[in-house]
This record gives C-alpha cells, sequence and structure tokens, in this order.
C-alpha cells in the first residue's frame, strides 16, 4: 500500500474527504476580487464553500439517491483508490477517467464529471449537515 | 435598321484586326457580331487599338475581338451566336468560359449587371423564403461582373471523400462521380481561386509552420481552412475577358429564358434583356446555366417546353434538395489556459496566402457510427464573460495544470462559444420554387422553401456532446449544454453561411437528379448546369473552391464535344 492510499484509509478518510472537498471547492470557486494575502484564502475557502455547496444540491436534487454521506465518501474513495499520484493528481485522474467512460452528469447545465459532482455534494453534506 | 442613326460610320473588325476594344456604356454599337457602329463622334481608330467613351482602355490582348460589351452595344433584337452561350459571369461563368476560350471554343458570356452593383440589377434577386428565418435573397448574390465573389471572404475548404459516398443513414446522398474525379481538378481550381499550394492536412501544416497539434482529444480531428485574397472573379479575370478574341461577354443582359425546340429535346436559344427594354438572342450549339443555384432552378423553371414542362422538369425535380450551410452557436465551452489549447484558442493564424483557420469536427468512424451529418467548428472567444455561468469556469481552473493560477483575481475570459456549421442533408422537401411575385421583367420570382430534419437535429446534439466528453477527458475544458436532447427551436437560433447547393442536383437517374454525371440536364441534348446547384449533397465545406473544380472538369466535357463538333 502506497503512503498516498494509506491516507485516504478508513481511520482519517472522513476527515481527509472534508480537506479534499475544502481544496476542491476553493479551487472551483475562488473569489475574484482582491483581498490581502493571508486572510484571503480562508475568506474564500468560507465563502466558496458555500458555492459549492450550492453545486452539491443542486446536484442531490438531481440525483438524490446520492445524499449519503458514508456512501459518496466509499464511492469518492473507491475512484481516487483506482488512481495514482498525490490528491490533487488522482482527483484529475479520476475526473478523466470519468467523462473517457462518459460517467457524467449535467449540472446547471455543465457536463460535469461524476467525482466532480460528488466532492460538490460532500461539501454540501458536511455544511448543511444532512447527512452523516 | 440604322435609320435612327444616319450619321454613324460601320467598321469591320475583323478587317481592322484590332488589339484591344472596350465599349461598355459607350457609343459604339455592335450592328453585327463582327461590325462596329460608330456615332458621329470623335473615336479613336486605329489598325492597333480601338478606343471609345469617356475611359478609354488598353489591355493586353493577344487577338482580334469585341469582347467586353454592354446589351447597349448591341442593335435591338440582334443575334449573337456562338459555340457555348453561359448565363451568368460569377465564378463558375468566368472559369467557364476562359478554359473554353483557351481551348479554341467561342463563348458568349451574358452577365446580368455591369461593372458595378446597380440596386435596380440586385433587385431582380429579390424572393422568398419560408422554413426558416433567412435575410433577404436580394442581399445574398451579387448580379455584376464576377457575381458573388465580388462579396467572397475567400474561406476555403475541401469536400470529404464520405461527400460523395452513399452513406446509408444520409437518404439521397451519394455523387454519381467518384472523389478522385473531384480531386483531378483540384489543383488547377486552386490557381483559379489564387489559393496557393500550402496544405489541408494539419499536421502537415504545423510540421511546416511549427504550430501547435491538434490536441489530444478522443474522437475528434482538425479540419483546415484556408482563404483565397479573395479572388474578385470580376475584377481578376477582367482583362482577359476583354481581350480574348473567342469571349464575348455581354454585360446587362439578363437571362430571361431558354427556348426549347420543338420536341423538347434541346435548346434553341437563350433570350435576354435588360431593364430598359433591350433584347437581344444568343443562339449556340450549347447553353450552360451558371447563375448560382436559385436562379439556375429559377430559370429552368421558367423555361418551359411547347409541352408545358420546364427544361429538365420531367420528374418535378427542378429546385429541389436545395442547401445551405446552417450553423449554430453552442454556448459556452470553457477552455483552460493549457498551452496544448493553442490551436483552439487561437483559431485563426497567419496572414495573406498562409492565412489559415482551425476547426474541428468529429473522426469519420464517429460520424458514421452516430449516423449523423459531416460537420466543422471552432471556438470563438467572448469579450465579456457571460453572467451566471462559472461554473465551468471554476472547474477548468481547478483541473488546470497551472495550479498557482487557481487563485489568480483577474484574467481573460475564458468562455468561448462553439461555432458549429452543419452539412444540409438533401431533403427532396427542401426546395426553389417560383413564387407569384414577378420581377421587373415580369418574371415569377424565386421563394426558398427550407425544409431541415433529424439528421440535423442529432448532429448537433452529439457534437456537443462528443466534445464535452473530449474536453473533459483531456482536462482542456468543460461544455455547458446548449441544446437538450429534442434540440428543439434550434432552427429558430440558426445562422447561415449563405452557401446555395443542390436544386439541379446530379444524378445519372433522371428521376433522381436533374443533371446527368456530366452536368448536362437530363431529357436535353444541348443543356448544361455549373456551380454548386449540381452538388447532390451539401459538405461542411465552403461551396466555391469546389464548384470551380467541377466546372473545370465541365469545360474539359465542353471543349471535348465542340472541337469534336467543329472536326
Amino acid at each position: 500500500m502506497t503512503r498516498n492510499e494509506k491516507i485516504i484509509d478508513r481511520p482519517t478518510r472522513r476527515g481527509l474527504l472534508a480537506a479534499i472537498a475544502a481544496t476542491a471547492a476553493a479551487a472551483l470557486f475562488p473569489k475574484r476580487a482582491p483581498a490581502t494575502p493571508r486572510t484571503s484564502v480562508l475568506r474564500r475557502i468560507a465563502r466558496v464553500g458555500a458555492e459549492a455547496s450550492e453545486v452539491g444540491a443542486r446536484y442531490l436534487r438531481a440525483e438524490p439517491t446520492e445524499a449519503d454521506l458514508a456512501a459518496l465518501e466509499a464511492k469518492l474513495v473507491e475512484r481516487l483508490r483506482a488512481a495514482r499520484g498525490a490528491i490533487p493528481t488522482r482527483l484529475d485522474e479520476a475526473t478523466r477517467a470519468d467523462f473517457r467512460r462518459g460517467d457524467v452528469v449535467v449540472v446547471d447545465g455543465w457536463v460535469v464529471s461524476r467525482t466532480e459532482a460528488r466532492v460538490c455534494a460532500v461539501a454540501h453534506l458536511l455544511e448543511s449537515g444532512e447527512s452523516g | 435598321m440604322h435609320g435612327a442613326r444616319p450619321s454613324a460610320s460601320r467598321i469591320e473588325l475583323r478587317a481592322l484586326r484590332v488589339r484591344v476594344a472596350r465599349f461598355t456604356r459607350s457609343d459604339a454599337r455592335l450592328a453585327e457580331p463582327h461590325v462596329l457602329e460608330l456615332p458621329d463622334r470623335p473615336a479613336i481608330c486605329t489598325a492597333e487599338s480601338i478606343a471609345v467613351g469617356t475611359s478609354p482602355h488598353e489591355a493586353g490582348a493577344k487577338g482580334d475581338g469585341l469582347l467586353l460589351l454592354d446589351i447597349a452595344d448591341l442593335e435591338p433584337g440582334a443575334e449573337v451566336r456562338a459555340s457555348v452561350c453561359i448565363v451568368g459571369a460569377g465564378a463558375a461563368g468566368i472559369t467557364l468560359a476562359r478554359t473554353l476560350a483557351s481551348r479554341g471554343v467561342e463563348v458568349a458570356l451574358l452577365e446580368s449587371g455591369g461593372l458595378d452593383p446597380e440596386p435596380e440589377i440586385q433587385a431582380l434577386h429579390g424572393g422568398e423564403a419560408s422554413g426558416a428565418a433567412y435575410p433577404p435573397l436580394h442581399a445574398m448574390r451579387l448580379r455584376y461582373l464576377g457575381g458573388t465573389t465580388n462579396h467572397w471572404e475567400g474561406q476555403s475548404a475541401l469536400l470529404d471523400p464520405e461527400d460523395f459516398a452513399l452513406r446509408a443513414w444520409v437518404p439521397d446522398s451519394g455523387w454519381p462521380i467518384p472523389y478522385r474525379e473531384y480531386l483531378r481538378y483540384l489543383d488547377e481550381a486552386r490557381a483559379v481561386c489564387e489559393l496557393g499550394s500550402g496544405s489541408f492536412d494539419y499536421s502537415e501544416v504545423a510540421r511546416q509552420r511549427t504550430l501547435a497539434p491538434f490536441p489530444p482529444l478522443a474522437g475528434l480531428e482538425p479540419v483546415v481552412l484556408r482563404f483565397s485574397p479573395p479572388t474578385r472573379f470580376g475584377r481578376r479575370y477582367r482583362a482577359e475577358l476583354e481581350s480574348h478574341a473567342r469571349i464575348r461577354c455581354v454585360l446587362h443582359a439578363t437571362c430571361l429564358r431558354l427556348a426549347a425546340s420543338e420536341n423538347g429535346g434541346s435548346v434553341v436559344r437563350a433570350d435576354a434583356g435588360s431593364l430598359d427594354g433591350r433584347r437581344i438572342r444568343v443562339v449556340a450549339d450549347r447553353y450552360v446555366l451558371a447563375a448560382g443555384a436559385i436562379e439556375n432552378a429559377r430559370l429552368l423553371l421558367l423555361s418551359t417546353r411547347p409541352s408545358g414542362v420546364a427544361l429538365g422538369n420531367d420528374h418535378g425535380l427542378v429546385g429541389r434538395y436545395f442547401m445551405e450551410h446552417p450553423y449554430v452557436e453552442l454556448r459556452y465551452t470553457v477552455l483552460s489556459d493549457d498551452r496544448t489549447n493553442a490551436y483552439f484558442v487561437e483559431p485563426s493564424v497567419g496572414d495573406g496566402a498562409d492565412r489559415l483557420r482551425r476547426d474541428a469536427r468529429l473522426v469519420p468512424d464517429a460520424r458514421a457510427s452516430m449516423r449523423i451529418l459531416n460537420h466543422s467548428f471552432y471556438f470563438a472567444r467572448l469579450r465579456q464573460m457571460p453572467p451566471n455561468v462559472t461554473l465551468g469556469d471554476r472547474l477548468v481552473r481547478l483541473w488546470d495544470k497551472a495550479r498557482d493560477k487557481l487563485f489568480r483575481d483577474e484574467g481573460p475570459p475564458n468562455h468561448f462559444v462553439l461555432r458549429l456549421r452543419l452539412e444540409h442533408a438533401p431533403h427532396a422537401d427542401s426546395r426553389v420554387v417560383l413564387a407569384d411575385d414577378e420581377d421587373a421583367f415580369g418574371l415569377r420570382r424565386a421563394r426558398v422553401e427550407f425544409r431541415f430534419g433529424e439528421l440535423e437535429r442529432r448532429t448537433i446534439v452529439a457534437v456537443q456532446e462528443r466534445v464535452a466528453l473530449a474536453l473533459g477527458e483531456a482536462g482542456l475544458g468543460r461544455v455547458r449544454l446548449d441544446v437538450d436532447e429534442d434540440a428543439r427551436g434550434w432552427i429558430e437560433r440558426i445562422g447561415w453561411q449563405w452557401h446555395h447547393m443542390g436544386g439541379t442536383r446530379m444524378h445519372e437517374d433522371p428521376r433522381r437528379g436533374v443533371v446527368d454525371a456530366n452536368a448536362r440536364v437530363h431529357g436535353t441534348s444541348n443543356l448544361y448546369v455549373a456551380g454548386s446547384s449540381i452538388f447532390p449533397t451539401s459538405g461542411h465545406a465552403n461551396p466555391t473552391l469546389s464548384l470551380v473544380a467541377l466546372t473545370l472538369r465541365l469545360a474539359d466535357r465542353l471543349g471535348t464535344e465542340a472541337r469534336g463538333a467543329t472536326a
């Protein structure tokens, strides 16, 4: 088992999953207006988390059976395990593989990979406390 | 005949062996084919040249002749004789005239307009359109020397082998000539269109010019479009038309109808006229319609035989299978900053003869397996970030390899419109018919009835989805679906390339085509059609280059026939 596989293993999986969601969400929804360096990142994550959560909410409305944090965790972990490298690289690979397989969903008109949608859904579930 | 002009003098031109003649809108007139009638006013007349009018002109002439005329230079009711009468001096007509003349064939070339656009002449193109919102017909085709090449952008692409093939999923597809027959005339057509010798193969172009390679997108391939200067055929070849001994080009001579023989099996003359009431007739061994796809069909429909059936219309096919190149703009695509996307981010590169545009499309296997039409697309960058469509932008930035840019505060909008140009499938009910309204000659105008079907809709949906998957898989972008599975309403948002094709389609079977594989009108012995109206399918390519190639092919045929007849 590699180091990267270990860090998404059971004991720490949930916390890391939240971190992945937060990191991905921060990347997905950076704030564009200038801000002071140190506080801006935190603020951005706080704000963009809400945006990611909204996307996740839309996804879950379209696919309500996915609104189960534990199940989402398992599915995401499974996909990330199939990839190699660091977490961002695994996310990238898993996303590309989704597109290759045609495993995509439509959110707000955008064709989004299943992995992307699930990351946003996790962000929503964590923020809202609706599941898990 | 000359009673109204008692002081006029007459000159036998052949006796003079004139080198140059330009009598356009002058007071000189042709009393007979080789007899010049000069009014009682100063005129220059030497053994070497003749020049009249207010702007005497000498071009590099090669022989004797009286070549670029206005109908007003001819005696009312004059009969012009030639081996081949060509109707329309646009890309096809001029190409055919030049090529035939170079092979020793006497040509009469009738042009509805003059040397410059004139509103009252242009209005002759007026007509109606139904089935889709369409720009005014009179604005689309130009009636003066050079025809519609006078507003041609010069954009050129090649027809594809599949355009000539019988595709099981495209009813009425397939050409009666092989693709290699088209390729045979392509180099010459490129020279006529001044396209240079640059390749249409992108891998070759990229290697030669050190351009970015086509991105690694599954199921997509590059499409290269090249550009003519553009060649304005009237301006570019005018000196040749004026000076060539075997071309007699008559301006302001609108073809009104083709008169058929008693049995309807041949054309015996072309009647032409001007808006001020002048009439002439052209008697030739062969006649060629080269007036544009709508006008070719209209002229046939206006030319009824003694039986009452229009020429070429024994099976009711004249005007049918009319095609355009519709396009739709699909919003939005977000492309990453990755350099791999250079192909798409800057579709146009180079200038002058090196200018080209980089398009893309689904590969042939995908087009076949998905049973869709030919097409091509490129991405046009939006100048402003569209509101409320930022998700794709965020997604792309997430996976962008330049992760340090994820948090940058500003950047150019990376939202694009996918501009998709479609092959218009051949639909029998997409057609040119005669409207009830009449033009200034009292002739019924054209009405274009557009029809589209499932194939066009399916192509739009398939391309949009395939591009979304390919960009996502490559990590190069995201696509927002702009049409749903039904794609209802796509016709309401359609744009047009102003390419007119079909209407006198080519097919060996008279029950399925208006002209045969040699572009001869079925049921006639001496009537031919030149131009994109003979295209059985439209492909995605701009038609000018291809119609010139096929016109050169027709010139081969007619040249051989004419020489055979002479021998």
